[in-house]
């Protein structure tokens, strides 16, 4: 039995793709899109920083971790501790 | 690394099945599915366990970056070579046959010489894609499991059903991912150029004969000849999306060659009755879908969905431990589940998943994806 092919040809670039969020509001100072994540994958860690209040932490990561990722545990992270 | 918990299972509702993938990668990145070793139970009248035959291993391996490269036939196996998934049953439905029933291991890695990806799997399904190498480089095993699964699979005796489970072998944690055209399956190429019999007629053309023996180096033999029919047809195909004809076609002038030339003709003037543009890339790809027995192809009627959802997927999915994630993919677009049936059969199904579970409200990605067409 053949196998399934699409009708349709492939666009030169599929935007199906949902883009993910790079920057996120401050979980201490409430700053609307204030945090940052640097990744470091070679390491599989990854930090997320407050540019305004500054606070920050730091996580494990694997290799299809995303910054929203990141900023989930931080999230999560706070939550645990209180 | 313990994994976390989603508070509820998330439903991700799809048009194209390869989007569901996204949402797989992002729960394992999410440290909700294990970076190895998920299970995906796959519902689907199609196995969609294909490859790209240009898809290379690095290209697999290569996280996210990968997803824009795949397509609805092809979507499992590079999530498999990079070791995230590793267990796929396919439950399908009575009409499609794609593979013998049965489990076993497969092991999917890069070719030595081309560093494209290939399975070590002497079934049809691969050798008529020219996809089986007897080598691989970074190879990765997974267990392979084809059911078929009917309104009647699981009304049997409490014992019967429990064997069926547990031939099965679904453990936790594992995704469950549906094709709604499990539940009644059209084929977008039958009616394609329907009134000079296209269909049939790219049957010569495509046609792969499987081997009678399965040594190495027969096996060689049949998937360099396959690889090489199928790219002087790619060929023939792209140059008639060009010019509209082959007059001034460079390349090898064979049997394929006169065969498509011929066919050509006849859509051409076919296209010209029905005052529109031929399709060429159409036409290629239902080609594709022509070796050996064509495309499973089952328009259910009201009464036999119903009894699918009600018969097959709930007693199936009580008898499971819940999934971490539940895919969905409408698969209507390309025609495989009838335009016609496909809101009804997704509220069916959706409302048996939210009964069967503690769901998040489904997100229709299907609706907000900004997918060219």
């Amino acid at each position: 039995m053949g196998r399934r092919k699409s009708k349709r040809k492939p666009p030169p670039k599929r935007k199906a793709i949902e883009p993910l969020d790079q920057q996120f509001n401050c979980p201490f100072c409430n700053h609307e899109k204030s945090c940052e994540v640097k990744m470091d994958r070679a390491r599989n860690t990854a930090r997320i920083q407050c540019r305004v209040c500054l606070e920050d932490f730091q996580t494990t990561t694997n290799v299809l971790s995303e910054p929203i990722d990141v900023y989930n545990d931080w999230v999560d992270a706070c939550e645990s501790a209180n | 690394m313990p994994l976390k918990q989603f508070k509820r299972i998330p439903i991700y509702v799809v048009e194209e099945h390869n989007d569901a993938l996204q949402f797989i990668y992002s729960a394992i990145g999410g440290k909700k599915l294990p970076l190895e070793g998920t299970a995906l139970l796959h519902l689907d009248a199609h196995p969609d366990m294909l490859i790209d035959r240009k898809l290379k291993g690095t290209e697999a391996r290569s996280g996210r970056n990968v997803l824009p490269l795949l397509q609805i036939e092809n979507w499992i196996l590079p999530a498999i070579a990079a070791g995230h998934i590793s267990q796929v049953v396919w439950l399908r439905p009575p009409w499609a046959r794609q593979f013998c029933d049965g489990t076993r291991p497969i092991y999917v890695g890069d070719h030595p010489t081309t560093g494209e990806l290939r399975v070590d799997s002497k079934e049809p399904y691969y050798l008529s894609d020219a996809l089986y190498s007897a080598h691989l480089k970074n190879k990765r095993k997974f267990i392979f499991t084809s059911t078929e699964l009917s309104d009647t699979s699981l009304a049997g005796d409490e014992i019967s059903n429990q064997r069926y489970l547990e031939n099965l072998n679904i453990s936790q944690p594992y995704v469950l991912d549906i094709d709604l055209d499990f539940f009644s399956t059209g084929n977008p190429f039958l009616m394609l150029y329907e009134n000079i019999k296209l269909y049939d007629r790219l049957l010569p053309i495509f046609d792969f004969e499987l081997p009678d023996t399965d040594d190495d180096e027969t096996l060689a033999k049949v998937v360099a000849s396959r690889e090489h029919q199928l790219e002087q047809l790619e060929k023939l195909f792209q140059h008639l999306e060009q010019d509209n004809n082959l007059d001034k076609y460079e390349g090898e002038k064979s049997r394929l060659y006169i065969m498509v030339a011929e066919l050509s003709e006849a859509i051409l003037s076919e296209a010209e009755r029905l005052k529109e543009e031929p399709d060429w890339w159409a036409v290629f790809a239902a080609g594709c879908t022509r070796d050996q027995d064509g495309l499973p192809y089952h328009i259910s009627s009201k009464e036999e969905i119903q009894r699918l959802v009600k018969n097959a997927l709930v007693p199936l999915l009580k008898g499971l431990p819940p999934p971490v994630l539940i895919t969905v993919a409408r698969s209507t677009e390309d025609g495989y589940c009838p335009p016609q049936q496909v809101d009804y059969i997704q509220s069916l199904v959706l409302e048996a998943l939210k009964e069967l579970y503690d769901t998040e409200e489904p997100a229709l990605h299907y609706l907000t994806a900004n997918t060219l067409k």
